[in-house]
């Protein structure tokens, strides 16, 4: 069947569709091409950030000089671990449990675990600074720490889930048939098995975490600051090639970790 | 509701309690309209070193029977003894009972060995015990070759075996399969209802077997236990469930058979004379007081009929059709009442019978072969 105005017969297929071409490459540029400019000018020699003069390294040295940057970067990766790995810990008995539990309600907590994925973040972010502050809490680092532990959580439970739902439920059966109590259970049979979806959890928490502005903005206080709050400063008083480096690093960072997540994912899959 | 034959039970008279006591057993599994009642008041005996199987359709409870044994659900009521000592409240870790799962449930993150040496490292064995009892279980099922193996680099037949090792290493009291056939294709099917049955000789452990697979049942059983719709109906040697179907679901479940009405013979004859409307008398010697004066169902197999030209004595019916089968041959014919009935003679040059569509034949069948069903 052939349909008036198309060249190729029409058979339903998206691949037929004119136009599709320049629509994906459009869509591919506005995603990438400011990131690809963003990286490129990061090892511009001139100090305006738009006019490219020659290739240089300073800016990355720049980076590594600055103290300050230095000190974000270190309360980042430290927010980051900490936040992360107390996430994934809570998710992980928590999907443990959702998976072999039967229980009244099990559907609504499910969706509850997941629902701060689809909340604006502003909003428990408000709410938890005024939870803190009705607590009397100083705000800092811990106060950070908690909130984005928070809402690591739903990162981190439902790789761990999915993983779960994919294991045969007859597999904690027969560790228990063969003797193996509900601990020797998890350890030696449901660990390892889940294990690729902790790894990916863990990594997916990470990276959100370590990317965060606005739960750290309304939570952070002195000696909080961020990588993502001191960049947010810096392009206040104007975007420099420093800027550029130290965004370039972070994406390189994130990369390596996605990378490692999906590669454990294609594992866990064989 | 107890079945079973309390007269000539070896174990019994040694003494020894039987591998399985249950009473009572009810299991229901959701509540209010939705409540379903998987087991309805099952008593069952298993004697030492027997092999039983469990057959049924599905749905008909087996499955939930075998899995309250294991402790992987808790009756709603009843008890269970395991040699005399009551398991109801031991969770599944402790009892010494070992399953082998439908679809094997192998670990896939262990090699062949450390599946099989899995129960015994649980149960904290020393180490060099551990070891030569894997070797052992791995000659067993002929899979000393694989031991290095991963669970996903080996085929069915041999994931099967695994099982059936890793079941059987702890050395259980009990040994439960759950359909563990099913899986499998004919040819290796075969092999293995052989090899089951060998392993189940050589170690001397009782085994519970599952299956919907009637011939599988009458192959290998010691006893069989019919079950339907949460009940258990009847318990016997593969021979007494064929030769000897008490209920009308057994008989129709497990090969072929022609089912008739019969009424009470008119004249004053012994117990067990019948008469078929507008056919004639039959006699019935199934062992069982017949009350007279009832009207039953008898259960005939087609193997058990003789054809012949009709002759006084000989019960009439009608050819309405004939399948050649090879080994033998099937004659389909009608009685006078129209009861359609089916008659399986066996194919030999001597005895071929040459009876055609719309012949006028006379059948007869030996008393003996003749069972009276529960009517329910």
């Amino acid at each position: 069947m052939s349909l008036p105005g198309f060249k190729k017969p029409y058979k339903g297929d998206a691949r037929h569709w004119p136009g599709l071409f320049i629509a994906t490459g459009c869509f591919f540029a506005y995603v990438y091409l400011p990131i690809i400019i963003l990286i490129i000018l990061s090892f511009n020699e001139n100090r305006t950030v738009t006019v490219w003069t020659g290739f240089s390294l300073d800016w990355y040295a720049m980076a590594f000089e600055n103290r300050d940057i230095i000190r974000a970067a270190t309360n980042s990766l430290i927010i980051a671990s900490i936040a992360s790995i107390s996430a994934t810990i809570l998710a992980t008995l928590a999907a443990t449990r959702m998976a072999t539990d039967k229980f009244k309600g099990k559907t609504a907590f499910n969706a509850m675990i997941a629902l701060p994925i689809t909340v604006p973040e502003i909003v428990p972010a408000v709410a938890t600074l005024m939870f803190f502050a009705s607590l009397g809490f100083t705000l800092g680092l811990g106060t950070v720490i908690i909130g984005h532990t928070i809402f690591c959580i739903p990162f981190a439970y439902l790789p761990i889930r999915a993983r779960l739902e994919g294991m045969d439920p007859r597999m904690a059966e027969a560790a228990a048939d063969l003797y193996a109590n509900p601990i020797r259970a998890f350890y030696r049979v449901t660990l390892p098995q889940i294990l690729p979806g902790i790894l990916s959890g863990l990594i997916l928490a990470f990276i959100i975490s370590l990317d965060d502005f606005v739960t750290t903005f309304f939570l952070g206080g002195a000696g909080s600051t961020t990588l993502p709050i001191y960049i947010f400063g810096l392009v206040r008083t104007g975007v420099t090639p420093e800027v550029n480096a130290i965004c370039s690093l972070m994406l390189l960072l994130s990369l390596v970790l996605v990378s490692l997540s999906l590669f454990l994912g294609r594992e866990q899959s064989r | 509701m107890i079945i079973g034959d309390a007269v000539a039970d070896p174990a019994k008279s040694t003494g020894q309690p039987d591998a399985i006591a249950a009473t009572s057993l009810i299991k229901v599994f959701g509540a209010g309209d939705s409540a379903f009642k998987a087991l309805d008041n099952v008593s069952i005996n298993i004697r030492q070193n027997e092999f039983f199987t469990l057959l049924g359709p599905s749905g008909c409870g087996k499955t939930t029977l075998l899995r309250l044994i294991a402790g992987f659900e808790q009756p709603t009521s009843g008890t269970i003894l395991l040699n005399g000592e009551n398991i109801i409240d031991l969770p599944p870790f402790k009892r010494p009972v070992n399953t082998v799962f439908q679809n094997y449930a192998l670990f896939p993150h262990m090699t062949v060995a450390q599946n099989i040496s899995f129960g015994l490292e649980m149960q904290n064995r020393p180490k060099a015990e551990i070891k030569t009892n894997v070797d052992e279980m791995l000659s067993l099922v002929r899979m000393e070759s694989m031991a290095g193996r991963r669970i996903t680099e080996i085929s069915g037949g041999q994931q099967q075996r695994v099982a059936l090792a890793r079941a059987l290493a702890p050395k259980p009291k009990l040994l439960l399969l759950d359909e563990p056939l099913s899986a499998l294709d004919l040819q290796l099917r075969k092999d293995m209802q052989l090899e089951l049955k060998r392993l189940q000789l050589e170690t001397g452990i009782t085994f519970i077997f599952v299956t919907h697979d009637q011939e599988e049942a009458l192959t290998m059983s010691d006893r069989i236990a019919v079950m339907d719709k949460g009940q258990i109906l009847q318990v016997g040697t593969p021979r007494d469930i064929y030769d000897r179907p008490q209920h009308r679901f057994v008989a129709g479940f497990i090969g072929e058979i022609n089912l008739l009405q019969a009424g009470p013979s008119g004249s004053a004859g012994e117990p067990g004379d019948y008469a078929i409307d507008q056919t004639g008398p039959i006699r019935v010697q199934d062992g069982k007081v017949a009350q007279q004066g009832q009207s039953v169902t008898l259960a005939i197999r087609p193997e058990c009929i003789s054809l012949s030209l009709p002759a006084e004595g000989k019960l009439p019916g009608t050819i309405s059709n004939v399948v050649y089968h090879g080994t033998d041959t099937i004659y389909h014919y009608t009685l006078p009442n129209g009861a359609a009935m089916r008659a399986r003679c066996q194919n030999s040059t001597m005895t071929t019978l040459p009876f055609v569509a719309g012949d006028a034949i006379g059948w007869s069948v030996d008393p003996r072969s003749v069972s009276v069903l529960e009517d329910k």
